[in-house]
């Protein structure tokens, strides 16, 4: 019997994975809060946006009951409990607002190492321990599969060992447990980061302008942090296949070096992130002395 | 002295002051969305003249009017010539009568005050009580796209309230009217006499009923019955499912038809109101009572409760004010109970005692300057934090045990020590737990757990 809320209630991870890259996102997008005494919750002095800490299976219940507003959670959880709470991903009352490119990891089987994977077909009959029954089942669905889905609600990666399981769905990030566990990955479910998530329709109220205002703020955000300077030495000639391979950005800057007719300094504002295949790729078409330099803070 | 033992009628809702608080709390809810949709607020008072209440048309209720006399006239014998309104329709055509020329019409006004009934004494009955109204009031004419606005209302209401799921059931007198003339029951009189027999299907059950209409007062034959009872039974599932039932009652007379045409243009408008399709449905033994009643008729029911009975209930009147002058003014209305509401939802425990509304005591210890806590008590009333002060020193366990049992959560202790460190100790009773803050700091933190309160229980 509450009146219309004014303030704007995101949920987040109280402690894990995402705890620490969630809090400090939102602080870059401007938002400062005052720590309840439990920690639970922070009240918003910057902007009538509080936060709500909770467990991270909990998120995306909360954004369907409309407890709160937005949620910041890995997709993994967003997408598993979409089949409890509705009839699948398309049917859940909330949606991926933005990727937020941090926490990731993938959704993806491991077999003990030594077993061959021949696809999708060779698991018909198999077990498959996960914490992710849903995904897994749905997956398996879509592949025509007939595997049988053991279900863990934590240390998947030992249930071959023990003999439960065949195999596993579980998260992989580096790597590191599956090779603890003898264990390789065969194949990726999904591709999982910690999202924005929110209703399918912004509230009416003063909420839906804050949730617009934040959405602006962290879209500035994402893009900084994903920019890269680079600097580089070009023949002239080569410019033209150079700004082909920069990921897409600001018009490069072109300036002569002195006392070399045929070659160029060029400085390049990328959105996207510049990796190693790119600056290869630029060497062999003729480009020198690359740097690739994280950026601050950008007005453009 | 000779005393008198305290006591109070039978058939009052008398609250603690934590009930009260939830009792207002719903009637805060309830005007919020009656003005969220426009509605304006009047108040008329408690007593009217007796010739003004009594018109002959209100049925029943006219029998169970309280008059009002002074003691004064009482002594010199003097028969009264007031009396408690029994509901807010009457006391709104006097109203709108009395100042047509001053009103904008349609004049849409919403009224929450209490109303007074000589009910028999009965649990559950209440002689004094609560009704939420709203009407529209149309001057010559009045669009029938009212009739579809009220359930939008009510919609908006009961979602906010957040008593569980509810469905809003709409019929049409012209209909049954209609449907009885098809059967032969051409006389008025005869069919609103079926029509509050037929009213009565969920406190009597179809056999009854259906024995009476058979038996000597009604005379009906056995077909005929049947045909109604199997009329009264229909109820639809969604939009479509109501236009197809509709369809399906075939072609009737002149005024069955009239209601099959306005039932089904106010469905369509009730889902154009964004009424969701779980949310509203077609109930064709919904009758009400009350004669007055034209066309459209509302009953609201909650799915999880249906002993209960409707918790809403209106309709539209074909003439409001026909007793008091020559205008014709049509209009639409919508009533709800609430004082039998509350009753119910507390019956049912569906509300609890709300929260108190004082958020913050500020204790009084011997040993401290009066002055020192209530500039601590100003400090907070200037944050915007409901206070309350003790005035008279005592011992600080009595007084955490006064905020307990009043439902204060958080205490607040100014001592000597707090005094010179510059901090005061907050004792929140909920958690039964202690903490010092800086005096700066102090509206600001309790704020922040203030809000948690309210935004995680």
């Amino acid at each position: 019997m509450s009146p219309p809320r004014e303030r704007l209630r995101i949920a987040l991870q109280k402690s894990g994975r995402l705890a620490d890259a969630s809090r400090d996102l939102l602080a870059r997008c401007g938002l400062k809060f005052r720590e309840s005494r439990d920690k639970l919750f922070c009240f918003g002095e910057s902007l009538a946006v509080d936060l709500l800490l909770v467990r991270d299976d909990d998120i995306p219940g909360l954004i369907a009951e409309g407890v709160c507003d937005l949620g910041i959670v890995g997709r993994n959880v967003l997408r598993e409990q979409a089949f409890a709470i509705a009839d699948g991903v398309d049917a859940a009352p909330y949606r991926e607002l933005r990727a937020l490119g941090f926490g990731r990891c993938r959704l993806a089987l491991a077999l003990p190492q030594g077993q061959g994977y021949a696809g999708p077909e060779g698991l018909a009959g198999l077990r498959i321990a996960t914490s992710y029954p849903n995904l897994l089942a749905d997956w398996l669905r879509r592949q025509r599969v007939d595997a049988r889905v053991v279900v863990l609600s934590g240390s998947v990666e030992i249930a071959p060992r023990l003999g439960s399981a065949d195999l596993i769905c579980d998260l992989v990030a580096s790597g590191a447990t599956l090779a603890a566990n003898q264990l390789r990955e065969a194949a990726a479910l999904l591709e999982c980061e910690a999202v924005l998530a929110g209703p399918r329709a912004l509230p009416a109220d003063a909420r839906g302008d804050l949730t617009e205002l934040l959405l602006r703020r962290l879209d500035g955000v994402l893009q900084v942090r994903d920019s890269k300077l680079v600097l580089l030495h070009a023949p002239r000639a080569a410019l033209a296949e150079i700004e082909r391979i920069l990921p897409q950005g600001q018009q490069p800057t072109v300036m002569p070096i002195e006392g070399s007719e045929d070659k160029v300094a060029l400085q390049a504002l990328c959105y996207g992130s510049v990796t190693w295949q790119h600056l290869e790729e630029m060497k062999r078409a003729g480009a020198s002395q690359m740097l690739v330099m994280p950026v601050e803070r950008m007005l453009i | 002295m000779a005393q008198t033992k305290a006591r109070t009628m039978p058939g009052v809702l008398e609250l603690l002051p934590l009930d009260q608080v939830a009792f207002q709390n719903m009637l805060d809810t309830i005007r919020r969305n009656f003005e969220r949709y426009g509605f304006l607020p009047v108040e008329t008072p408690a007593m009217e003249y007796a010739d003004i209440l009594l018109t002959k048309e209100g049925g029943e209720t006219e029998r169970q009017v309280y008059f009002v006399q002074s003691t004064g006239d009482l002594e010199k014998g003097g028969r009264p010539e007031l009396a408690l309104r029994f509901d807010l329709t009457v006391p709104l055509a006097r109203y709108v009568a009395e100042h047509e020329r001053e009103l904008s019409f349609p004049f849409r006004r919403y009224q929450m005050q209490r109303v007074y009934r000589g009910e028999r004494q009965q649990r559950g009955r209440f002689r004094e009580f609560y009704q939420c109204d709203i009407d529209v009031i149309g001057k010559d004419s009045l669009s029938i796209r009212y009739d579809a606005e009220l359930p939008a209302v009510i919609h908006s209401v009961f979602r906010e309230l957040a008593i569980g799921p509810f469905v809003i059931q709409l019929n049409n007198r012209k209909l049954m009217r209609g449907w009885f003339e098809g059967l032969g029951i051409d006389d008025a009189e005869r069919q609103t006499l079926v029509l509050r027999e037929v009213d009565k299907l969920d406190k009597r059950g179809a056999d009854a009923v259906r024995a009476t209409l058979t038996g000597p007062e009604f005379g009906l034959s056995a077909e005929t019955a049947d045909r109604i009872m199997a009329f009264v039974s229909i109820r639809s599932t969604s939009l479509a499912d109501a236009h197809a039932k509709l369809d399906a009652l075939g072609a009737g007379s002149a005024t069955f038809e009239q209601g099959r045409a306005e039932l089904k243009e106010v469905l369509d408008l009730v889902k154009a109101f964004g009424v969701p399709q779980s949310h509203f449905a077609l109930n064709l033994s919904i009758a009400r009572g009350l004669d007055y009643y034209t066309g459209t008729v509302y009953e609201t029911h909650l799915v999880e409760h249906p002993q209960i009975g409707s918790i809403c209930s209106g309709g539209r009147y074909e003439n409001l004010a026909g007793h008091y002058t020559r205008s014709h003014l049509p209009g639409v209305g919508i009533s709800i109970g609430a004082t039998r509401l509350f009753w119910q939802l507390r019956e049912a425990g569906l509300l609890g005692a709300a929260a108190s509304t004082v958020q913050a005591l500020v204790t009084l210890m011997e040993d401290v300057p009066l002055p020192a806590c209530l500039e601590l008590a100003t400090q907070l009333r200037e944050a915007g934090i409901a206070t309350e002060a003790v005035l008279e020193p005592g011992k600080l366990a009595k007084q955490f045990k006064y905020a307990d049992r009043a439902g204060i959560r958080f205490v607040l202790v100014l001592g000597p020590d707090e005094l010179t460190k510059g901090v005061v100790t907050i004792k929140d009773m909920r958690r039964q737990e202690q903490f010092e803050v800086p005096r700066a700091e102090l509206a600001k933190t309790l704020r922040v757990e203030l809000e948690q309160a309210a935004a995680m229980g």
